[in-house]
């Protein structure tokens, strides 16, 4: 089985090769038989990496330890339900894993493409071709998933203990989907570059493949920050870490684009800066890749950590360089637009500021990250950049940029008059200033938590107006406001869909802001039948349990909680440690007690004895708003993204 | 007339690039009154050398643990930030601080973004001005 899956995957190779360059000749000759020729070898790929993924599935879940990969990264005892994380959980699966939803998605744009840009598509699959040749030439020279070793051992490794937790179904496949899907705009691009007819017809699915890699790399963010608040166990959610940077950075730029593609849209200007921005993100997702597998940066996501990262950076600046040249090449086709920015007050001066603010903040995370590197080679010196620095010069820009949320969606196109914009303003002003006052008074005086929280309700304040108005108007022809109100959504899918996202974010910056700023923690040593107070809780420590499940010992804390004002209303909250021998590892699952106010959030530190333990308690105020902002977002997208009825000539 | 226009707009930006300076500053200027336990700002600020980027209060390493328990030591018998700051320094390098000094090369770390920011700002408001002049 071994060799086959390696077999299919150098004829994979070869026909990946064979379609790029048959793409590339067909273009330039003009001649179909060459283009259909290569079509077809373009679709093969798809077949040959499915067979060779599930040759690879196969070999899990028939336990052929004699796969270095498998014996690595599954065990006998191992959950079946688990090979699907075991499969992308190294350096080699996950490559495989990442070629798998390149092809899919490749081939999903290429079969469902719209019949007035198919048959320009050539450029676009010739480059996706050259990524797949490039994904399966790693795999085939370095990093073969399908190596034997000639001793076969009885059992395997095991999959790592901190991967074995529900989010990780999730959050790797999806950031790992969002970072390959992000070829599929960037190829579109291309495509568009060489498309001299001058057809506007390429942003509206440009769009598309930009929401749904936003989406996907959004969601893949958030749930890896979920995972790391309900696993990792140090009551934070987000560690600036190098990895967490490189995901990051390509979706605050792609934030950018899907923003500024609008513009193109409505007023054909902004080309050139939406193909630099595409570019931009492409060459940083690439180099969250390089990173990823063997970079310069230390990470704790070392799960793919490798010797390739040399390969990768070598892709990466050729690609940055093919970018360029190919910018530069089709410079005079982007910038012949009449339309010009007619005042500062307009949607598309706004939008401009956010893109600048955005891509800044994304280049000042690069910045970050590549400065302990930069210490190291100028200074001589080693030097740590983490959190406290990117709190304080990203954190600035992001409010700015929420700020701006609120003012920009409520100017017009073209021009806004200062009255007009005035007039839709000064109802949240006031709303504004009387939650500033209250804010105020209830002790919230800090500089930078208060003005962010009145930020976010100004802005909330702002789109409510708009809704309320919206759903006014509509209330002419019926007196129920409901109907009025999911009218006025459907009507203007794009705009409202905008305003659902802009929500979550906000519920985003409000858990962020919360739990930042008035974080609460407490060191105890504390014994069975031990009871103390923090924060207005009562803790009662009730009992430690010890569990065998196969080699591991999980070792349990149960604990019973009530609020001092209301102690009959009482919630039972569970930590653990679990002892994983074959890894030598301790997996700590903390005990949390979420509400809209507040989390409580008991991590067990060290099991003393059987009646005696150290805790931390920590509490994190407003949290459960940042899970929340996930399905909201999601919602958003949907709602933007849902087609409008197909115009039938 | 339309020159003035220009003018305030002008002023306009660099009102909003001043504004947007002094609220950088005073973020990264250190906060001497922060209403926090120094214990849990310090354990924010210095890292644990052996854990690949994780700060103190992020790891459950051995080494992370005991450093927090001197720093819990440190605290209780009246050694202030900088203090205890100096003390790991010494024994772990300049790299066991979360984030760069502001002094010598690292001023650069701090200075890039804001140059950066201020400049693209300013193309922002001179980009606009020629749109719409022309």
């Amino acid at each position: 089985m071994n060799n086959f899956g390696f077999y299919i995957m150098i004829l994979g190779f070869v026909l990946s090769l064979h379609s790029s360059l048959f793409f590339f000749l067909g273009h330039l000759k003009n001649n179909k038989i060459l283009i259909i020729s290569a079509q077809r070898s373009f679709y093969l790929v798809i077949v040959m990496v499915s067979i060779t993924s599930f040759s690879l599935i196969y070999s899990f879940l028939t336990n052929d330890f004699s796969n270095i990969y498998v014996a690595n990264h599954s065990s006998l005892d191992m959950n079946r339900a688990l090979t699907l994380v075991a499969f992308y959980s190294g350096n080699e699966g996950s490559l495989l894993y990442i070629l798998f939803i390149h092809v899919i998605l490749s081939g999903i744009m290429y079969r469902f493409a719209p019949s007035y840009i198919k048959n320009k598509l050539n450029i676009s699959c010739s480059i996706l071709a050259i990524i797949s040749s490039f994904y399966l030439f790693v795999m085939i020279f370095f990093a073969n998933p399908f190596q034997v070793s000639e001793f076969i051992p009885n059992d395997g490794k095991g999959i790592n203990p901190l991967l074995r937790h529900p989010g990780m179904y999730i959050h790797p496949p999806l950031l790992m989907c969002g970072l390959a899907s992000i070829s599929i705009p960037f190829v579109l691009c291309q495509g568009s570059l060489f498309d001299r007819s001058n057809s506007n017809n390429w942003h509206t699915i440009l769009r598309v493949w930009c929401l749904f890699s936003w989406a996907v790399l959004g969601s893949g963010l958030l749930i890896g920050a979920w995972w790391a608040y309900t696993i990792l166990g140090w009551g934070g959610y987000w560690g600036w870490d190098p990895i967490e940077n490189v995901g990051l950075m390509p979706w605050l730029v792609l934030t950018a684009l899907i923003h500024s593609i609008m513009v193109e849209e409505r007023r054909g200007i902004f080309r050139l800066w939406n193909i630099i921005l595409i570019s931009l993100t492409f060459v940083l997702a690439l180099l969250g890749t390089f990173i990823n597998r063997g970079g310069p940066v230390v990470s704790v996501h070392s799960f793919a950590a490798s010797t390739l990262g040399f390969l990768f950076l070598i892709f990466m600046i050729v690609m940055t360089f093919y970018s360029v040249i190919s910018i530069i090449y089709n410079y005079k086709n982007l910038t012949n637009n009449e339309n010009k920015i007619e005042s500062y007050l307009s949607r598309e001066s706004s939008l401009l500021l956010n893109n600048i603010l955005l891509v800044v903040s994304s280049l000042i995370i690069l910045w970050g990250v590549i400065f302990p590197v930069v210490s190291i080679i100028l200074n001589d010196t080693e030097i740590s950049v983490s959190a406290p620095y990117f709190d304080k010069t990203a954190g600035p820009i992001f409010l700015f940029i929420i700020i701006l949320m609120g003012i920009g969606p409520i100017l017009s196109w073209r021009k806004t008059t200062k009255k007009a914009v005035m007039i839709r303003l000064t109802p949240s002003l006031i709303i504004t200033l009387l939650i500033g006052i209250y804010l105020y008074l209830s002790g919230i005086k800090e500089f930078f938590p208060f003005i962010s929280f009145i930020s976010i309700f100004f802005v909330l304040t702002i789109i409510i107006r708009e809704w309320v108005g919206g759903t006014r108007s509509r209330m002419s022809n019926s007196y129920n406001p409901i109907p009025s109100f999911f009218n006025m959504i459907i009507s203007n899918r794009g705009r409202n869909g905008g305003y659902v996202v802009h929500i979550a974010i906000l519920a985003l910056a409000f858990g962020v802001v919360g739990t930042k700023f008035y974080d609460e923690r407490l060191d105890v040593n504390i014994s069975v039948s031990e009871e103390i107070e923090f924060k207005g809780y009562s803790i009662l420590f009730k009992e430690i349990q010890q569990e065998f499940i196969g080699e591991n010992s999980i070792t349990k804390a149960n604990f019973i909680v009530s609020k001092i004002s209301n102690p009959d209303e009482t919630t039972n909250i569970t930590a653990m440690h679990s002892y994983y021998p074959n890894y030598n590892q301790i997996s700590v699952r903390s005990g949390i007690s979420s509400t809209p106010i507040e989390d409580l959030y008991i991590i067990p530190k060290d099991f003393i004895d059987e009646n005696n333990m150290t805790l931390r308690i920590a509490i994190n105020p407003l949290a459960w708003w940042i899970w929340l902002s996930g399905p909201i977002l999601i919602l958003g997208t949907l709602i933007t993204l849902w087609p409008n009825k197909i115009k039938r000539n | 007339m339309s020159g003035m226009i220009y003018v305030k707009n002008l002023k306009f930006i660099l009102l909003f690039n001043f504004f947007l300076l002094t609220v950088l500053c005073s973020c990264i200027l250190p906060e001497e009154n922060s209403e926090k336990d120094l214990y849990i700002q310090l354990e924010k600020e210095i890292m644990c050398p052996v854990c690949d980027g994780q700060t103190l209060d992020q790891s459950q390493s051995l080494i992370a643990e005991d450093m927090k328990n001197t720093i819990k030591e440190k605290v209780s018998q009246g050694y202030n930030k900088e203090e205890i700051k100096n003390y790991f320094v010494a024994r772990y390098g300049e790299g066991v601080i979360a984030y760069p000094k502001v002094e010598g090369f690292n001023i650069f770390a701090y200075l890039i973004p804001i140059i950066g920011l201020i400049f693209s700002l300013l193309i922002f408001g001179f980009y606009i001005r020629k749109q719409k002049l022309g």
